[in-house]
């Protein structure tokens, strides 16, 4: 019988003949090591025009590319700020419409949202802040003894 | 080559504009001058249509009395005798005509409306309270001028209290330009325009074959159901409907007096009507948004359902940028200007 070859072409999965256990454990391996990434994201896919972003916040399986049809639009996010008319205050707000239900739902099953994603999600309390909190913390207070020793 | 230079007898000269300003009696066209480049010998060739040495004489004989503008509430434009190339066409009085362009006479300018009758109209709405509605039937002005006349000198008098400099004498040069409308408070003033004219619905301009019994009625409730099953009568898409009831209440003998006040209860009650329903829209619009304050920006988040998207997942007020259909916001003949106010 002709050996197969280890490996047929690069990144694809090496096929491992035998009918035995440790081969079986080893088929089974090598489909986890190297089977396509089958992550869905929440991410953004930008529309909009040139200097005048506009996204959309979407589903999406992660190995697709960024403006492909995704799994689900759940919101849209416009990154330019805008002033509210008659206020001439000069503060500036952001404009983001967003399917709370849904993202609960896709980070429920295993959706992973991207840095930017995970940023507007966490504003509105679906996750956890990635980054460390900015804001100045104080020290927690001593123990009584230290405290009366010093 | 050397540098060309303008002909000052062909561009308009600023004296001669200055003289006719001035009030002399005799204007002369201004003299042929030499015009070209300093180093050149030759002198430019003189050149004087005709119609130019008609425009002149015309200007010191019948021309002579569009030296002075007329009063503000008059215009004065070219009568159909006189056009500056027939100067020995009769002279026709045309002060407060109302066509501008002797040579198109089916283009007529309308009057706009004064600056104190604009104040009177924004004292009614914003120093005495009345609708909007009320004042538009009393002086016969159309609701959204009347609406906007209000915007505009509430910016004018923003202006004014923020010292920027406004541009009267502009506004005083198209006044007299047009004809102008003003309102006396103290009698009884025509109107300006016809305030009740019905707009026309896309729904009414199709063609119907529409059989109806005869031995029934068929009214205007009856014709806007045949072309639309939400389309309103007539009677109510015009802009008054009030002014409606109003004059079937004095057919049926009500006291005038009754008639104006019920009137004056209709129209605010359906201005308090419009104003609750904007109140409700925005209600709910903030409802459904979350407000996340950030240093450098606020952050509006608006909650939607993202599953409202049509049994195809096409719809067209679905939320996002679309897939597979073009973004039309460049399309020939589509309003790209904003229509509203915000």
């Amino acid at each position: 019988m002709r050996a197969l070859p280890e490996q047929p072409f690069p990144g694809s999965v090496p096929r491992i003949v035998g009918t035995g256990e440790q081969a079986r454990q080893q088929r089974g391996d090598a489909l986890l090591r190297h089977a396509p990434e089958m992550t869905v994201k929440i991410r953004l896919a930008r529309f909009g025009r040139r200097n005048a972003p506009f996204y959309n916040i979407v589903v999406a399986h992660a190995r697709t590319a960024r403006n492909s049809k995704p799994l689900e639009v759940i919101g849209t996010y416009d990154p330019i700020p805008k002033a509210d008319p008659y206020d001439d205050s000069g503060r500036l707000h952001k404009d983001i419409k967003l399917d709370t239900l849904r993202a609960k739902y896709w980070i429920g099953v295993g959706a992973q949202p991207t840095d930017t994603t995970w940023r507007l999600l966490s504003m509105v309390g679906i996750l956890e802040p990635k980054h460390r909190n900015q804001q100045p913390r104080t020290a927690p207070e001593l123990p009584a003894d230290i405290r009366q020793g010093s | 080559m050397p540098p060309r230079i303008a002909s000052a007898s062909v561009a308009p000269s600023t004296s001669a504009l200055l003289q006719i300003s001035a009030g002399a009696r005799v204007v002369r066209a201004p003299a042929q001058q030499q015009a070209c480049a300093g180093f050149s010998t030759t002198a430019s060739r003189a050149y004087n249509p005709k119609a130019r040495r008609a425009f002149w004489k015309w200007l010191s004989g019948p021309g002579n009395a569009y030296r002075k503008a007329p009063a503000e509430s008059k215009t004065l434009y070219l009568g159909k005798n006189r056009n500056p190339f027939r100067p020995e066409g009769k002279d026709e009085g045309a002060i407060g005509s109302k066509v501008p362009f002797p040579l198109n006479p089916n283009f007529r300018s309308t009057p706009i409306l004064s600056n104190q009758s604009r104040e009177l109209i924004w004292n009614k709405v914003m120093r005495k309270g009345e609708t909007i509605k009320a004042v538009s039937a009393e002086l016969g002005v159309d609701i959204t001028r009347v609406a906007a006349v209000v915007r505009l000198k509430e910016v004018e008098k923003d202006w004014i209290a923020k010292g920027i400099k406004l541009a009267w004498p502009y506004a005083r040069a198209i006044r007299h330009m047009l004809p102008v409308k003003s309102y006396n408070p103290e009698v009884l003033n025509k109107p300006l325009e016809d305030i009740n004219e019905l707009h026309v619905h896309p729904h009414t301009m199709k063609q119907l074959y529409w059989p109806t019994s005869e031995s029934r009625q068929f009214t205007r409730e009856d014709a806007a159901k045949a072309f639309h099953r939400n389309m309103l009568s007539a009677d109510k898409r015009v802009p008054h409907p009030e002014l409606i009831r109003m004059e079937r209440d004095l057919f049926k003998g009500v006291n005038p007096s009754k008639a104006k006040k019920n009137f004056l209860r209709a129209v605010e009650l359906s201005e308090s009507k419009a104003a609750q329903a904007k109140i409700r829209i925005a209600q709910a619009e903030e409802q459904d948004t979350t407000r996340i304050n950030t240093k450098r920006f606020e952050f509006r988040f608006k909650e939607i359902n993202s599953e409202d998207v049509g049994p195809d997942g096409r719809k067209i007020t679905a939320v996002g940028a679309r897939y597979g259909r073009p973004s039309y916001d460049r399309v020939k003949g589509a309003v790209k200007i904003p229509t509203s106010v915000p």
